[in-house]
């Protein structure tokens, strides 16, 4: 299903049983139980066998009772067990620093006040980890069949950006998915969802060889089933966003609850830009991550970006519009569905950390310690990551060494200033590259990827001038159409252009649809394609003739051009030769081979060549010529 | 890829455009001279081409292993030209670099290899400085095996650009073939570097690592593998990269490895555990428990369709209930009932009364390998015959038997043809044996069995057999007489003694039963003993015709017997014995015509009796009914044309009759018939009625002839009686000695001291003549009583022989012995001795001589 056709489909289910929120989820439960049938047809089969075995048991003997109670067992288990594997998604409890009522007696009132207001389940664990988000999780404790444990996650960055009041209102969103059981469903949906990307993930790898599959089926099962499923469970999705947004604003106050999402626009952008990327830079010299990370993001959220990135990312907060490709609403929409103006934000107020931080209200003093256990779970979960990036930035640093010493006059040789270029991408990231890429292509104007690069970075930074580079390389190479096209879509995104982001959208979608049906039209040769003439200018038609007199053996040629479809600029000619012969010769098709093989290295015309016999199984394409007035350009005779 | 089995399926015909190229093989990994070629596939039977199945391009056929890849011709020449003419005109009108190694790479994917080769030298030359061409160039011609060409390529982007990793390792790589190892490891120093791993495929150092280890550098090889080991640290899981590593510290005779620890794991004895195969396996699982499920329902089914048989040797119908199953009538011979695996009882009735117990029950798994059979056999009547039979395509072998008999249910483990006609040929590969096991009713005679197993020196077993037959059966005579010649033979008389007489108590009678008893041994004592028995038997039983024949044959005089036969004769009309009794007197007397009143009488009653029948043609013969024996016995030739017996006679009429030229073409009729027989004792004696006719023609010279120099006993025996007959006695006593020959006959040593005497060597005669009644002596009591009377120093009355039990042929010798012995009594035998020698051959013509000659 193409992106168009999922956005039509879910303005259906929104427009239609979308109004009905508890339709909707009747709808959702039954789609994703026919999932669930679905994901279980082999499990289903080896029921059905191994009943099939308990059932003779019934009739048999003695002996056969035996073998078949014991091969039903080992079928059911055995088999149960490699067809429930496909089923089973773990959900880990997740890790970081559990907090205590008697710890933090601010955070827990909080919590306690949120939880009675709201009438939500309580949690069972209340963990700081470090993540810039908060969320809920729920972990069956008997895998599928529930009972699950509810833990709060709140993430440190995200406690040293927002003030208590802020905090409050994320925290009351939360509450709200609990209370409403947007959480146990939504897990349920989840664990469905990975069920089927393990499926699909499968059925992305390659065939191995001698493989049994049932691809075919199952995946003309996926086509019906899941654009309608993820459609229906994305409208669902949406509708808890909003609900728990208008629940947060109700219990902690629209206006927290707006500066919260405000804030944490910058926050989020200012951690994922700036200050985590500039941690990671320090694993180019060190071998181990820095003590003090957290207290660096804290700075850093502290600090809030540069004048200049304020006011972009404050601009492109607003400008960002609703698309499909989220459940979470614009920020926009969000601000006005809880009856917020978008305008009148203070920049000052919203680009940085709030202070006093709910980090330090409602951890108090116990914050020190909190953040050093936090720093010290995410040193011990980053470690091997951080040696292995400080390994390949060892490595990139002597190829660059390599290359600046082997090469005399790097600036005059575009790919080496490519393989210059492509190594501080790695080393140091985008920043500072655009000179760099920009050299490249004054000496090589069509290099695919410093176009791609250099469009990205402009992008990136709000410069519509890398639009340019991506539609330059979108031409270059088709190949890397889709990741160009990403590109423009998220900049068209944080530009709020929804018409422009349709378009990119429904060019991926054609490009999707139409590449493998383009690469057939210009491979091959079907009897229903159409030949049109062949349109060649008189030089080029008397240079053909030239070659073609060459060959002695050539009695009449014809010429058309197939009619393509998917990219009509290019040209795909057909050329039939008529072997020269006998009226009392028997027809010999491999002299006429001969004479394809011949012809078909000495032609040249501008596009690609398909040489044909008249006789064998082109018969009946060289018939078509027939019906092309113009078609044949050369004649022995007249050649003479 | 084609596939044949045995000369039928798939085949590539033909071989044009044939492009080579050196190169390793993707599939074996061989180097070798890949061939790429258009053939065409046909479908073949016996390896000629019936259907064709397209033309194909086949592309890197690898001599070594065969694989290949194959394309459609049309397709493969489609794309060629498409793709290479598309790249073509791209790089036309785009001449850069790039495009030009993609014109390149897809005229070497489509083995366009000296177009390939032009435009290489235009590359070289239009791009001579671009490093990244001559990478390219190295490694594609590298990829096809130029490898000194792909060496230079890379030299060349080495010189250019010397920090390219592509160049370098393309440079290494040469170096490694080369030998020039610590140069090429010079060249991939950077890959030795920290984070090398995240950057490059360390495979090159793999390579290097192990050029060093072939060069016995085993410390620079480790040292290349510790950087693998760090770099790729999940190597070290991989068993063959341990292996590597461990010859190495093997040969450097490290005590500590560099490897790490294994740890247990149970996944390792899995596969690599990837989806796809655990795919493959679930599916394959399901169609497994497909099948297993397939088999569980047939093994059931089985179970529940058994087959009983049951065989009935009854001429009575029998009715068999089965509980829990049904009743089934009307059952003679074989019949056979369906019924699941089980334990039964069967009641019986009809033939016998009889319930039977039996489980019909097989193994779980050899439900589907074994063919058991399970046989209800009434009243254990039936004799079932187990075959054996082995097919082999050359040494055929003979098929074994067994015999079952006796018991009610028989359960046989293997029968692949249950009362089914085995194959008489059977399709099966050379050098194979195949045994298929037939079950069956034997249909022949039993005393056969008793001789096949009696053949096989199971004697045991034989008698076993006789003694279960004569139990149901007391009047087989065939069996009774089976019975009691081989256990005398055997030294078992006490045995078949006992057996006998158990059931000489048994009524009716039966005669024959009580006359093989009788003749188990003839003592005097002994007939004394059996004769007061009898008398006291028919003392109660007074009017028993059979007890008073039976008696008749025991008292001590020829006058209480024929009183006793006449009274058993007129007490029972229907007692052949007796009949035959009277009839056997008379013919002693040579009184042929009441003898052949009283034996037709006994032949009409029992016409299957040998010895009636013998009696009869013998009377009917010295009553010169010749035309009516002749008819019979040529009905019965043209029957059975193997038949000696009613040949000889045949012979013997017709030689009565003068008729000589007319029984030659007979007896050799004989002769061709008994030679084309598939048993070697009928063959061995093809020329018996030859023999015998040149016996009763008094042909004897010829008969010497024939016989000369002859080892086997009967054809030494002839040729004995053709001398004797000559006049030639002494001559045959010499070749036929009395010690060396087993012959216990005491007439053939009476008849050889009548020619002697004939011949007027009294003294050798004296000899014989000795041996002769010594012989007489072992035998039975009659033979006792004549014992007697050839030793007693006067002359008996003719009445006197007359109380002699006799056949005619034994009396007429008895009485030519007396007559030389007392040749004052001759002239009272001699008109006796004329009737009485009534049988043509050997000994009639001997003693006609004798005769003649005390005429």
């Amino acid at each position: 299903m193409t992106r168009e056709e999922f956005d039509k489909l879910v303005q259906q289910v929104e427009e239609g049983v979308g109004r009905n929120p508890a339709a909707l989820k009747r709808r959702v439960l039954r789609l994703a139980i026919i999932g669930y049938l679905g994901l279980l047809f082999w499990l289903l089969v080896i029921i059905a066998i191994s009943a099939g075995f308990f059932a003779l048991m019934l009739l048999v003997d003695t002996q056969g009772k035996i073998v078949c109670g014991l091969a039903g067992i080992v079928i059911l288990f055995g088999g149960g067990w490699t067809a429930l594997k496909a089923l089973i998604v773990k959900l880990p409890p997740p890790e970081g620093r559990v907090v205590i009522r008697a710890e933090v007696p601010e955070l827990f009132a909080v919590l306690d006040d949120l939880q009675k207001q709201l009438r939500s389940v309580p949690f069972h664990q209340v963990i700081i980890d470090d993540d810039c988000n908060a969320a809920v999780a729920q972990v069956p404790r008997l895998g599928a069949l529930g009972w699950s444990r509810n833990y709060l996650l709140i993430g440190l960055p995200l406690m040293d950006g927002l003030s208590r009041d802020e905090m409050r209102a994320v925290l009351a969103h939360e509450f709200a998915h609990l209370s409403r059981d947007h959480g146990r469903f939504s897990h349920w949906l989840y664990r469905l969802r990975r069920s089927w990307e393990e499926i699909f993930k499968q059925l992305s790898q390659p065939r191995t060889q001698g493989e049994i599959t049932g691809r075919t089926f199952v995946t003309k099962y996926l086509d019906w089933f899941w654009p309608k499923f993820n459609a229906h469970a994305f409208v669902l999705s949406r509708s808890n966003e909003y609900e728990a947004d208008e629940q947060a604003g109700r219990i902690a106050g629209k206006q927290a609850m707006a500066s919260a999402l405000v804030r944490l626009r910058f926050l989020g952008r200012q951690l994922g830009d700036n200050t985590w990327p500039e941690v990671w830079q320090i694993a180019n010299d060190q071998p181990t991550p820095p003590d003090d990370v957290f207290v660096r993001l804290r700075d850093g959220l502290r600090a809030g970006p540069h004048a200049a990135e304020r006011s972009r990312w404050m601009e492109e907060a607003f400008l960002v519009k609703t698309t499909n490709s989220d459940t979470h609403p614009c920020l926009t929409e969000r601000l006005a569905s809880l009856g917020i103006p978008a305008s009148g934000w203070k920049l000052d107020e919203v680009a940085t950390a709030a202070s006093p931080s709910s980090a330090e209200v409602l951890l108090g003093d116990k914050l020190a310690t909190i953040r050093a256990d936090v720093q010290a779970h995410w040193r011990k979960e980053t470690e091997k990551n951080w040696r292995d990036r400080h390994a390949r930035a060892n490595a990139l640093a002597h190829r660059l060494s390599t290359l600046n010493q082997a090469v005399p006059d790097p600036g005059a040789d575009a790919d080496s200033l490519w393989d210059q270029a492509h190594v501080l991408l790695d080393l140091k990231g985008d920043k500072n590259l655009e000179p760099l890429l920009r050299q490249i292509l004054a000496l090589k104007p069509n290099h695919a990827p410093a176009n791609f690069y250099l469009g990205r970075i402009l992008l990136d930074a709000g410069n519509n001038e890398g639009e340019t580079y991506l539609e330059r390389v979108i031409e270059e190479d088709e190949d890397v159409l889709l990741q160009a096209c990403a590109i423009l879509r998220e900049h068209h995104r944080r530009s709020g252009r929804t018409e422009k982001i349709r378009e990119v959208e429904a060019r991926m979608d054609r490009h999707e649809k139409d590449t493998a049906a383009s690469r057939k039209e210009r491979s091959e040769f079907a009897s229903g394609d159409v030949l049109i003439p062949h349109g060649l200018t008189d030089d080029e038609l008397t240079k053909l003739r030239e070659t073609l007199a060459a060959d002695p053996q050539l009695a009449r040629t014809e010429l058309a051009q197939k009619q393509m479809k998917f990219f009509p600029k290019q040209k795909f000619y057909i050329l039939c030769v008529h072997r020269w012969q006998a009226w009392h010769r028997l027809p010999n098709a491999d002299q006429d081979r001969v004479l394809v093989n011949r012809i078909s290295k000495a032609v040249q015309l501008p596009g690609r060549v398909l040489v044909i016999p008249s006789s064998g199984s082109y018969r009946a394409l060289a018939k078509k010529f027939q019906h092309l007035p113009g078609s044949e350009i050369y004649r022995h005779g007249a050649a003479k | 890829m084609p596939q044949m089995v045995n000369g039928c399926g798939t085949t590539y015909y033909g071989k044009k455009n044939i492009q080579t190229r050196s190169g390793s093989c993707p599939h074996c990994g061989n180097a070798v001279e890949l061939k790429s070629y258009d053939t065409r596939k046909w479908f073949v039977i016996v390896l000629i081409p019936i259907i064709p199945l397209g033309r194909l391009r086949i592309i890197d056929y690898c001599p070594a292993c065969s694989r290949h890849y194959a394309m459609e011709a049309d397709k493969w020449e489609t794309a060629k030209q498409l793709e290479v003419s598309g790249a073509q005109e791209k790089y036309r009108t785009n001449p850069t670099a790039e495009s030009a190694i993609e014109a390149h790479q897809q005229m070497m994917n489509y083995h366009q290899l000296e177009d390939a080769a032009a435009f290489r030298k235009m590359m070289r030359e239009k791009y001579a400085d671009n490093a990244k061409v001559h990478a390219y160039l190295g490694a594609v011609l590298e990829r096809f095996g130029q490898l000194d060409e792909a060496t230079a390529s890379y030299t060349r982007a080495f010189e250019l650009r010397p920090d390219m990793p592509d160049a370098r390792i393309g440079v290494a790589r040469g170096h490694i073939r080369a030998g020039k190892l610590t140069e090429a490891r010079a060249m991939l120093d950077f890959m030795e570097k920290p984070g090398a791993g995240q950057l490059y495929a360390l495979e090159p150092l793999d390579t290097l690592a192990r050029a060093f280890q072939k060069a016995e550098r085993h410390e620079d090889a480790l040292a290349l593998f510790a950087v693998i080991q760090k770099e790729l640290p999940h190597m070290n899981e991989q068993g063959w990269f341990r292996v590597l590593i461990g010859k190495s510290e093997k040969a450097l005779k490290r005590k500590d490895s560099q490897l790490p620890t294994q740890k247990f794991t149970w996944k390792r004895f899995f596969g690599p555990g990837n989806a796809s195969t655990a795919r493959t396996l679930l599916f394959i699982g399901i169609v497994l428990s497909v099948f297993a499920l397939g088999l569980v329902i047939s093994n059931e089914y089985i179970r529940r369709h058994r087959t009983l048989h049951i065989v009935n040797a009854s001429t009575k119908y029998a009715t068999v209930k089965i509980s829990g199953v049904g009743e089934f009538t009307n059952l003679k011979g074989r019949d056979g009932v369906t019924i699941k695996e089980g334990h039964y009882q069967a009641v019986i009735s009809g033939p016998v009364q009889q319930t039977v117990e039996f489980e019909i029950s097989s193994g779980y798994w050899a439900r589907w390998f074994d063919d058991p059979a399970w046989v209800l056999n009434i009243g254990g009547e039936s004799i079932l015959e187990l075959v054996h039979a082995h097919y082999k395509v050359e040494d055929l072998e003979p098929p074994d038997y067994e015999f079952f008999y006796g018991e009610s249910f028989h359960r046989f483990p293997e029968v692949t043809h249950p009362f089914k006609e085995l194959p008489k040929t059977v399709s099966m590969k050379h050098g194979e044996t195949r045994t298929l096991v037939n079950l069956d009713l034997f249909e022949g005679e039993p005393y056969e069995v008793f001789y096949y197993i009696s053949e096989q020196n199971r004697m045991t077993e034989a008698w076993r057999l006789a003694e279960w037959r004569l139990r149901s059966h007391p009047d087989d005579d065939s069996m009774l007489a089976v019975y009691t010649t081989s256990a005398k033979k055997a030294d078992q008389l006490e045995r078949v003694e006992n057996f006998l007489r158990a059931g000489l108590t048994n009524r009716p009678v039966h005669i024959q039963w009580h006359r093989f008893y009788q003749n188990l041994q003839k003592s005097k004592t002994r007939n004394a003993l059996l004769a007061t028995e009898y008398a006291t038997e028919l003392k109660n039983d007074p009017t028993n015709s059979a007890l008073m024949y039976l008696l008749g044959r025991l008292v001590p005089t020829r006058a209480e017997s024929r009183e006793l036969f006449a009274r058993a004769c007129q007490a029972d009309t229907n007692n052949a014995f007796a009949y035959f009794a009277r009839a056997y007197d008379r013919s002693s007397l040579g009184d042929w015509a009441r003898a052949r009143e009283l034996i037709d009488h006994a032949c009409k009653l029992q016409p299957k009796q040998d010895q009636f029948t013998h009696l009869m043609h013998t009377a009917r013969f010295a009553l010169g009914d010749f035309a009516a024996l002749e008819k019979e016995f040529r009905a019965e030739v043209a029957k059975r044309p193997r038949n000696l017996y009613a040949c000889e006679k045949l012979c013997e009429v017709l030689v009565a009759q003068g008729r000589n030229v007319e029984a030659t073409p007979i007896a050799q009729a004989y002769e061709k018939n008994a030679r084309t027989s598939a048993h070697p004792a009928l063959v061995a004696k093809a020329r018996d009625a030859l023999r015998h006719l040149l016996e009763i023609t008094g042909d004897f010279a010829a008969l010497e002839t024939e016989t000369l120099n002859k080892t086997d006993a009967e054809s030494r025996y002839a040729h004995f009686k053709s001398l004797v007959c000559l006049g030639r006695v002494e001559e045959a006593i010499k070749q036929f000695p009395p010690e060396e020959n087993k012959m216990n006959d005491p007439y053939h040593f009476l008849n050889a001291a009548i020619a002697l005497r004939t011949a007027g060597n009294t003294a050798e005669a004296k000899r014989w003549f000795d041996l002769g009644l010594a012989a007489l002596d072992k035998g039975d009591g009659d033979m006792e009583q004549v014992a007697t009377m050839l030793r007693r120093t006067t002359p008996p009355a003719l009445a006197d022989t007359d109380e002699l039990t006799q056949s005619a042929d034994a009396k007429s010798v008895t009485l030519v012995t007396l007559a030389q012995l007392h040749p004052s009594a001759s002239r009272d035998y001699l008109p006796r001795i004329e009737k009485l020698n009534a049988e043509p051959g050997y000994q009639q013509h001997l003693l006609k001589q004798a005769i003649a000659k005390m005429k």
